[in-house]
């Protein structure tokens, strides 16, 4: 066995997430330029942070007024599970360290579950597969998003806020057949909702993380 | 605009920071066995825990909406078909239907 993705393997993981990769960047672009943000900023920004709840927080709350450091904290706190989701998968990450900086920006929630294999396992190739014509497809649609914003509309009327839940929940399911992994979720979920009322926003996540004990058991 | 460019450098370095932490820090390093079974659990984790809080928050407070049941739809067909691109139809197309007739 190889880590090798063949192309039609690759296009048939691929091909669902074009979708939102677009209209998730579309929305972006009108919110960012709803928020005063030129298209080629949002485009930029789109293009570097490539973390997009993060990237809607920062934006909006610099809109109404919030102040960088509000804004920059608040980023922070929703990518905080960066760290755990990076070190998770650190050991697959080999060569010189520019090298793993560079690599580790394609990690993104979705290009982040689809590369882990059973076992704990990483496929880094895969990871790039994905993540790199998602990030095409999300920095051109925060570029039209932009440039149209105003023509738009809101987008979340039509049902998008649904559809990023739905897609982790689409992404999720493979793992969710193993005992260990279901009571993880649950757990996870409580944890996660449980919190939200008292915690900063991002941080009910990392406290989700404490239910990888609950699978410690076979 | 110079503020909006600072904003964006600065959420740039952050996320760069901490996406690249673990693979700079702890790149390519064997694995512990109970590292690899604890790395095995936090996908569900970290997902089921995004999944809760996109379905069922909004701005930090529990909310059952419209897209609580577009989620469910995707459940529904996952189970159903096991297709990604037909769940976040659904998702659409339920939580849209239900803001039309709310």
């Amino acid at each position: 066995m190889t880590t090798t993705v063949g192309k039609d393997h690759w296009l048939r993981l691929f091909a669902p997430l074009a979708v939102p990769a677009f209209t998730l960047g579309l929305s972006f672009g009108v919110v960012a330029t709803r928020q005063g943000f030129d298209a080629w900023l949002a485009a930029l920004m789109s293009l570097t942070t490539y973390a997009g709840s993060a990237q809607f927080a920062a934006v909006t709350l610099f809109g109404a007024g919030a102040g960088i450091p509000v804004a920059v904290a608040t980023a922070v706190l929703l990518n905080f599970r960066y760290l755990p989701m990076g070190i998770a998968v650190a050991p697959w990450f080999r060569g010189p360290r520019w090298r793993r900086l560079v690599e580790a920006q394609m990690i993104v929630d979705a290009s982040w579950i689809i590369a882990q294999k059973p076992g704990g396992r990483f496929d880094k190739r895969l990871m790039h597969g994905i993540a790199i014509p998602f990030l095409i497809l999300w920095v051109t649609g925060t570029a039209l998003g932009a440039h149209f914003g105003s023509g738009i509309g809101s987008l979340e009327e039509l049902g998008l806020d649904a559809m990023v839940p739905a897609m982790f929940l689409g992404l999720v399911w493979p793992r969710l057949g193993a005992r260990a992994e279901r009571r993880v979720a649950i757990v996870a979920a409580a944890i996660a909702l449980a919190t939200t009322p008292f915690a900063p926003p991002g941080v009910p996540v990392l406290l989700a993380l404490a239910a990888v004990l609950a699978g410690r058991q076979r | 605009m110079s503020q909006k460019l600072v904003l964006v450098a600065l959420v740039w370095v952050t996320t760069a920071a901490l996406k690249s932490f673990g693979p700079v820090v702890f790149g390519g390093r064997e694995l512990a066995p109970w590292f690899r079974r604890v790395a095995d659990l936090v996908p569900a984790a970290v997902l089921a825990g995004l999944i809760a809080i996109q379905t069922a928050t909004t701005n930090g407070a529990l909310t059952l909406d419209a897209r609580a049941a577009g989620v469910l739809a995707a459940a529904g067909v996952m189970a159903w078909r096991n297709s990604l691109s037909m769940a976040m139809a659904a998702a659409v197309l339920v939580t849209a239907a239900l803001r039309l007739v709310m």
